[in-house]
């Protein structure tokens, strides 16, 4: 015994209490790794329903729903939420990979949805068992369902829209105060020529206080004689975000994108035939980028794509302080909004953003010029979607929280209220959003002036780090343009489509 | 102290051992393994375990056909070179610098060179980021600045300039690190040698090319490996700094940002392009220490 005791602890008893220590500090290493801090409420892992949230935004809104929920049907729900804006891909990969996956997870359009079909884990919503799910389901209109091959897999978690942001005090001061309304009118229905005289002879106002008038649709406005109030800060026309691909790459380019496909399904099939016809869109597109980027705060050049100088915050920013008329952005701006300057919240609004078309360049049926010019994009950036490989307990808890989520006084109230959504099936007339950009963005779609996100068909990758990559590189960041730039970009974002999609 | 140690060795060394070979060893095994699968993230095409997936080496003739990837290897090259030189003959400059100094100002600049070293990356690139987009191409540099000098304009803008930037913010962060470990190799040059060398009426310039550099080469050996393995390694600063705009992405980055380039994810294609970052690595490594231990001195 003694001998044995010697070979394993040298040194001999004196030392064991010694050797104890080490054994027991390297044993409890394993141990409190083995700890996760797993409640015991629940069916044995803590929880019965999982909820896993990409839209960092509402995080704390949709706990607070999730409790709710929880407290009525007598449940526990656990709700993950990433940070807005951080990419939550690699996070919900890990999560589908281990023994507890979320029941319900997020997918933000049909280019995501590929991979969560072919991995089986999207459930097919006509195999759902909930009638009221069902219902719910078929009432979503065609132009906002996430759909593969005819079939629906996602709830959407709300519409959210994008044009230019202006505030109405600014044009007060521009165009004298009782103008405004009657301004916001005629610029919806103005043409783009229309809107381009506007842009010069505000910047031509800004830069050297040279006095003038605009017209919109057939009314003039006459700029004040001097510049007062608000006006005087201003130092360009446009506030663009010229290091944020995104902005210009997607959003931009999807109003073009609109002319083509009806549809961000039409898109992701289109044929080289229909690619090709089209690119008198992305012409018309790069001359509104020009024009944009021409009278911008910042002069176009190398800073123009410095993300110091022209980030998303700093562009906010710098509409915040009343530096630029215009800011392309969506609503979900309206936080940096209001943290960077309270006070012009409440007087927002949204203009549509404009681009030169003719009638020949539009291919879709039924759409119009008119139609392209006086609306702006509205579409769902996220939707719900049930994991089928999950317990069947679980996916029934999951439909009745996506119902009543969406149906539910409560339910509309934890959206609209607490987490500031717009949600997609409310009754635009009966609705408020609750602050003005949400409320602007009902009245379009009260008055069906909306268009849709068919960039989102478009390949993956194709439309922020190609596209917007190249215009980065080669655009925006030269103050002159060649005489061949609108073709050059025209071209290259038709045959990179082409390159990426394979359709050859 | 040494008895003691070895006495203990398994219980002491047993955490550790566990810890590599759970988090470094088998995940690299797996990732090997996958390599071979078309593996998609959260599931595998075509099967529901990676034995029903597998594709051979396809992703690995993929990945050496993918522009983006042969663009950042020539990148992430072009990169190392110039950056293990500068930081090694940096390194080596400072260290001896100091190794001249009383040794209180010796231990005081040395801490200031080594401050850098101790920022992590992504806070390094955003800083040099304003630095090359502010400071350097407004108030320095730019048509308004102290001296105008376009080469140093928009550093961040530009395939070439980018990479200038990238070795700036890397030699300011790494020459700390290195220096520290050239003066322990410096100082551990027997002055008696030194002294000979000098009664033989060896200049200046002899005594470093035939005492200093050879008796360094320990030294050497480790500045090099460490420079080398970090240089082809780098991911936060890159993306922090340019975040792989105008072609300046470089491998890791790009390995990373594979799986964002297609739908679904090709998590396979990735990880082989890992495993030919991890065997390219390791032979430039493994060349590299047994060159310069050759060199080694024996005392």
């Amino acid at each position: 015994m003694k001998r044995f005791i010697f070979m394993i602890f040298p040194g001999g008893l004196m030392k064991l209490a010694e050797k104890l220590l080490l054994f027991v500090l390297a044993g409890s290493i394993f141990i409190f790794a083995g700890c996760s801090g797993k409640k015991t409420a629940g069916g044995g892992r803590g929880y019965d329903l999982y909820i896993f949230n990409t839209k960092g935004e509402n995080a704390e809104a949709m706990k607070a729903a999730a409790d709710a929920f929880g407290k009525e049907k007598g449940i526990t729900v656990k709700v993950f939420s990433l940070g807005s804006g951080t990419n939550s891909d690699d996070t919900l990969r890990t999560e589908m990979s281990s023994k507890d996956k979320p029941a319900i997870f997020s997918i933000m359009n049909s280019q995501a949805l590929v991979e969560w079909v072919e991995g089986k884990y999207a459930m097919d919503f006509s195999a759902a068992k909930n009638q009221d799910f069902k219902k719910l389901a078929d009432t979503i209109p065609p132009s906002l369902r996430l759909q593969q091959n005819g079939v629906s897999y996602g709830i959407p978690y709300n519409v959210e829209g994008y044009g230019f942001i202006v505030n109405k005090n600014m044009l007060a001061d521009l165009f004298g105060k009782d103008s405004v309304d009657s301004f916001i009118e005629a610029f919806k229905t103005a043409t783009y020529k229309e809107f381009e005289n506007m842009v010069h002879v505000v910047e031509a106002y800004i830069k050297n206080g040279t006095a003038g008038s605009v017209t919109l649709s057939g009314s003039t406005f006459k700029l004040a004689a001097q510049k007062t109030g608000l006006a005087k800060n201003l130092t360009g026309v446009f506030s663009v975000a010229g290091s944020e691909k995104w902005t210009y790459g997607d959003h931009l380019v999807n109003i073009a994108i609109d002319t083509i496909f009806p549809d961000a399904a039409a898109a992701k099939n289109t044929t080289k035939q229909e690619l090709e016809a089209g690119k008198s869109s992305f012409t018309a597109y790069a001359k509104t980028l020009d024009l944009m980027s021409q009278n911008a705060t910042t002069l176009r050049g190398p800073d123009l794509i410095n993300a110091t100088i022209n980030g998303y915050d700093q562009s906010v920013a710098t509409f915040a302080a009343g530096k630029a008329l215009f800011l392309k952005q969506g609503n979900w701006a309206y936080g940096n909004i209001e943290r960077a300057n309270p006070d012009i919240t409440k007087t927002l609004t949204f203009l549509p953003v404009k681009m030169p078309f003719t009638q020949s360049d539009i291919h879709v049926q039924g759409l119009t010029v008119e139609h392209m010019n006086d609306s702006i994009p509205v579409f769902v950036p996220n939707y719900y979607a049930i994991n089928a490989k999950v317990s069947d307990r679980e996916k029934e808890l999951a439909e009745e929280f996506l119902v009543w989520l969406n149906t539910s006084e409560e339910g509309q109230d934890f959206i609209i209220n607490k987490m500031s959504f717009i949600p997609y099936n409310a009754d635009p007339a009966k609705t408020s959003a609750g602050y003005s950009l949400g409320d602007s963005i009902i009245s379009y779609m009260a008055q069906g002036k909306t268009i849709t996100n068919a960039y989102a068909g478009a390949p993956v990758g194709w439309a922020t780090d190609n596209l917007g990559g190249y215009l980065m590189e080669h655009y925006l960041n030269k103050e002159t343009w060649p005489d061949n730039a609108y073709d050059d970009i025209a071209g290259y974002a038709v045959s990179r489509w082409e390159e990426m999609a394979n359709i050859n | 102290m040494n008895m003691y140690n070895k006495k203990r060795m398994i219980p002491l060394a047993l955490p550790a051992l566990v810890l590599f070979l759970g988090v470094v060893v088998i995940p690299f095994a797996i990732g090997v393994v996958y390599s071979f699968t078309s593996w998609r993230g959260s599931y595998f095409a075509g099967g529901d375990h990676f034995w029903q997936s597998f594709v051979g080496i396809e992703n690995y003739i993929k990945a050496f056909h993918t522009k983006k990837f042969i663009d950042s290897l020539v990148y992430t090259v072009k990169f190392t070179v110039v950056a293990v030189l500068v930081i090694t003959f940096f390194s080596l400059f400072v260290s001896l610098l100091a190794s001249r100094l009383k040794r209180g100002i010796a231990s005081f600049y040395r801490t200031i060179f080594f401050l850098p070293n101790l920022l992590g990356g992504l806070a390094l690139g955003y800083i040099w980021q304003f630095i090359f987009e502010i400071v350097y191409s407004k108030i320095l540099f730019g048509p308004q600045g102290l001296i105008s000098l376009p080469a140093l304009c928009n550093m961040t803008q530009n395939n070439t300039k980018a990479l200038f930037a990238l070795v700036l913010l890397f030699t300011w962060q790494m020459v700390g690190y290195m220096m520290i470990i050239f003066t322990i190799g410096l100082n551990n040059i027997p002055s008696e040698m030194v002294e000979a060398a000098r009664i033989d009426g060896a200049s200046n310039g002899q005594v470093f090319l035939h005492i200093t550099l050879p008796m360094l080469m320990p030294s050497f050996t480790i500045v090099l490996f460490l420079t080398l393995s970090k240089c082809f390694m780098l991911l936060d600063q890159n993306i922090a700094l340019t975040d792989g705009n105008f072609g300046t992405r470089l491998l890791a980055t790009q390995i990373l940002r594979t799986t964002r380039d297609s739908a679904p994810p090709d998590y396979g294609l990735a990880q082989a392009q890992a495993v030919i970052f991890f065997i390219l690595i390791a032979v430039v490594a493994l060349i590299q220490v047994s060159i310069t231990t050759k060199r080694e001195v024996e005392i």
